[in-house]
């Protein structure tokens, strides 16, 4: 089974992502010097030998960076490199096709050709090389970005975008190997695996770009930056939407329709709604999506401050529901942008940031790499970004979502503070306690305006049946797994027996995903027992594995890539070689229990998240596993889907299955699971 | 397409590049894969954007590993190609990506070798050279031993791309599939009577 290294993914840092390094450069030691001499006659000779003057320029950019290499790090950064170039010697000596003089196997005029080239390259590598160590990697694109915005930020965005796709590529192929993925021997089967993985994640990158355009929006890149065009701080402007629609470019229906809104300044604003009811698009398009975008297609008229779209209108701003979608790779640097978006120049902006991030108590988290933050602290983030540019009016996507009580309760508070102050304040949610602590709310169902109670429904969980548990399913004994980075767990155990159900609860970081990822094989641990029904799951092959177990998880989006419900659904048993009308009849079944046979034919991903976590449950539970992981199953779903999973797991459970269950809901842990097991944070664990 | 969109874009088509060729790494394929994200760009925002990426993926990389600047230049070629192929015919049929695919290992097998020449003499450090070595020794001039070794290798790899980028396409959903879907929807939907 192939496991993947590191929930880091360590091989995109190692391979391809070289983020911009803030290693500050050294000066020459003393004691070096012959070798600084070697190397300067070496550019000299290079200078005379070499067309085109190349040497020459070696010689000239290594004299004016001289002073400022560490010189044993240039040599360390050459040396890999160097028995390669001088085989390059050997080679064309042996084999260059001008040799007429022999010395031995080797032509003399090779020879002298490979010497030439292989000095051309030590020249070229080693002026490379100095100028990458005496300018660190910020250096280069700080630089481009003076001189041009658009380039330096694709470059920024590269870098804070690469490590990101990279964990999320070895997230989906832990999922797909715990799905029983298949990925070798032949070519074929390789080529399948590498789709199965890639899809998922071309998927999320481009609903990341998606989201990266519309915060390039919200903070109000190129907008124009003059005093009219900008309302001061804490002057609010009306939000209207009058007859508004909206239709996804290539979608049968629209996603909003008819949408009547007025949201006056100074007040807070709740638009509730369950997944997929349209709140964020009614977002996007109030933060001013411009109508001839080609992601869809307008009716009626939004405005703010009286204004359709357009740059004479006031600026609103956006906080997104995922604050993990993010521009740059720090704090400072996501929230210096929104200043330099209103024409500040690098440094000022850079200092203007360090005082919003103190003002919003996140000072601590300034140089912070973002996509290593807690949800909550992104979310902090993501709003003294928002507000750094000043908006007349702010939106915000389930702002509270990711926030701990305090930490919902200091936000309120501040909100409360920015209303008082006379911004216009609209919030995107779908629970019932964020909606009744705005001042004012309308409820969003299928796309058109309702009441807020028509648009939230309230869970129902149907009461536990009381059963015999049996024997032992799953075993973990002093499991201990440590990542290259920090955390995981420290010698973990549990007991997980048929026909019950055990809830891990702990603080993010402790190591809940951890233990399930141990519990199915996809890591190895250093220490301790594992058994899944019996056997250790590490020699048992993921094939076998998803035999006797599934794994739901957290997000459905890390393993989705068939383009139609049911055959995403099938899969697994397709994997397996189960005929194709017993599949049909199994995943039929299954959809009919999930209430997702009117999808059948949809692209999943054209169906609301809460749908496609049902599609990601009916995966697990379509093969009838023994066993069954669940990682935050409820996260993602509406109030009436979370009765639905419930009672499908239950029925599960019934019929002889253990399962297992990573949750921060009180409502599954509480109300639903028969034993709470506490899993402890390791001490260097990333919290 | 609007600024902000290929703004991002771009980069996100950088990092499919470095994240395909880390995953055919990680599956052991005999292959490179390492132009997914830029054919992927390419075929959805069109020649321009795909060829920034490929640019600009090559200038990145050159950070950690100068040597790999030159190349740039058959990047930016595979992205042009692949767009433009894809604004020609979309890229939604069987045939297309055969067609991106060859042309593009035609241009990175002229232009690769160029620059392997007259940049590293021809050998590049990679398995490769056993067979430019082998054919130089046999009395092909380099560029001649460079072009041949690297041929069936380009071919291989460019076309398996453009058939994998074909197959992420076919199972994106529509809104995703920008111009490489030319029968997408150019009107709003009909909206139902209440």
């Amino acid at each position: 089974m192939l496991v993947a290294p590191s929930r880091r993914a360590e091989q995109g840092r190692a391979q391809g992502a070289p983020g911009p390094a803030s290693s500050t450069p050294a000066g020459p030691r003393v004691g070096l010097r012959l070798l600084a001499v070697c190397l300067g006659v070496l550019a000299c000779v290079a200078a005379v030998t070499i067309p085109l003057g190349l040497g020459l320029l070696s010689l000239l950019v290594l004299v004016a960076l001289f002073a400022r290499v560490d010189l044993p790090v240039l040599l360390k950064r050459d040396l890999p490199v160097l028995p390669i170039i001088a085989s390059m010697v050997l080679v064309h000596g042996w084999a260059n096709p001008a040799n007429t003089h022999w010395i031995g196997w080797f032509g003399v005029e090779g020879l002298v050709f490979g010497t030439v080239t292989s000095l051309r390259l030590v020249c070229f590598l080693t002026v490379a090389n100095t100028f990458l160590l005496t300018t660190p990697a910020h250096e280069i694109v700080r630089w481009t970005r003076e001189r041009n915005r658009d380039l330096g930020l694709m470059i920024s965005m590269a870098f804070t975008v690469t490590p990101i796709l990279s964990e999320q590529m070895a997230v989906t192929l832990q999922a797909q190997q715990a799905r029983g993925m298949a990925t070798g021997p032949g070519l074929g089967l390789k080529l399948r695996a590498y789709l199965q993985v890639l899809i998922p994640v071309v998927v999320k990158a481009l609903t990341r770009a998606e989201q990266m355009s519309l915060l390039l929006l919200a903070r109000g890149y190129e907008r124009p930056t003059s005093a009219g065009a900008v309302a001061p701080s804490g002057v609010g402007a009306p939000l209207e939407a009058h007859g508004f629609g909206f239709a996804y470019r290539g979608a049968d229906s629209w996603a909003l329709s008819d949408i009547e809104l007025e949201v006056t300044p100074g007040t807070m604003t709740a638009v509730a709604g369950g997944s997929g009811s349209g709140k964020s698009t009614l977002l996007a398009c109030l933060a001013g999506d411009p109508p001839e975008t080609p992601s869809g297609f307008v009716l009626g008229e939004v405005s703010a401050g009286g204004q359709p779209f357009g740059d004479s209108r006031p600026f609103v701003s956006l906080t997104l529901q995922n604050p993990g979608i993010h521009l740059f790779q720090t704090a400072l640097e996501e929230v210096a942008f929104s200043f330099e978006c209103r024409g500040m120049r690098h440094e000022k902006a850079q200092t203007a940031a360090r005082v919003a991030l103190d003002e919003a108590q996140i000072g601590a988290l300034a140089e912070r790499t973002l996509h290593t933050l807690s949800g909550g602290e992104r979310q902090r983030v993501a709003l003294a970004a928002a507000l750094a540019t000043a908006p007349a009016a702010l939106l915000l996507d389930e702002p509270f979502e990711q926030l701990d009580a305090a930490g919902a309760s200091d936000l309120l508070a501040q909100l409360r503070a920015r209303a008082e102050a006379g911004m216009t304040l609209l919030l995107a949610t779908r629970s019932r306690e964020v909606a009744d602590m705005c001042d004012t709310g309308v409820g969003l169902a299928g796309g058109t305006v309702t009441d807020v109670a028509d648009a939230i429904r309230d869970v129902e969980i149907a009461p536990r049946i009381a059963l015999v548990p049996g024997e032992a399913a799953v075993v973990l004994e002093g499991a201990t797994f440590r990542y290259p980075e920090g955390g995981g767990v420290t010698g973990f155990s549990v007991e997980v027996r048929r026909r019950e159900t055990v809830a891990l609860l702990g603080r993010n970081g402790a190591g809940k995903s951890t233990a399930l990822k141990l519990a199915v094989g996809l890591l190895a641990p250093l220490s301790g027992t594992i058994r899944l029904l019996g056997d250790d799951p590490s020699v048992l092959g993921p094939q076998e594995v998803s035999r006797r177990a599934a794994m739901l998880f957290q997000d459905p989006d890390d393993q989705i890539f068939n383009a139609r419900v049911d055959e995403e659904i099938g899969w697994v048993l397709k994997v397996r070689g189960v005929p194709e009308a017993e599949r049909a009849e199994c995943v039929h079944a299954v959809m009919a229990e999930l209430g997702l046979e009117d999808v059948a034919a949809v692209h999943p991903y054209e169906l609301s998240r809460s749908s496609r976590q049902l599609v990601a449950l009916a995966s697990a539970l379509v093969g009838e596993p023994s066993v069954l992981f669940l990682d935050e199953p409820t996260t993602a779903l509406d109030g009436s889907s979370v009765a639905l999973a419930l009672a499908a797991v239950e029925r599960r459970r019934a019929a002889g299955a253990a399962i297992v269950v990573v949750t921060h809901d009180p409502r599954v842990a509480e109300g639903w699971a028969d034993r709470v097991v506490h899993v402890e944070a390791p001490p260097d664990a990333a919290v | 397409m609007n600024k902000r969109m290929w703004l991002v874009l771009a980069p996100i088509g950088i990092a499919l590049n470095i994240v395909g060729g880390m995953l055919n790494s990680t599956l052991k394929l005999p292959l490179f894969l390492d132009t997914i994200g830029t054919m992927l760009v390419a075929v959805t925002c069109g020649p321009w954007i795909g060829a920034l990426t490929g640019g600009l993926s090559n200038l990145i990389a050159s950070l950690s590993s100068p040597a790999d600047m030159w190349f740039a230049i058959v990047n930016i070629l595979v992205g042009l190609i692949v767009g433009y192929v894809a604004v020609w015919r979309g890229y939604r049929d069987w045939i297309t990506p055969l067609i991106a695919g060859v042309l593009a290992a035609i241009a990175a097998s002229i232009v690769g070798p160029w620059i392997a020449v007259y940049i590293y003499g021809g050998l590049t450090g990679s398995v490769l050279d056993v067979a430019v070595a082998g054919l130089m020794k046999s009395g092909q001039e380099v560029f001649s031993a460079v072009f041949i070794s690297r041929i069936l290798p380009n071919l291989g790899d460019k076309i398996l791309s453009a058939y994998l980028v074909f197959f992420v396409i076919k199972a994106l959903p529509k809104s995703f599939r920008g111009i490489a879907d030319k029968t997408a929807a150019v009107a709003p939907p009909v909206k139902s009577a209440e």
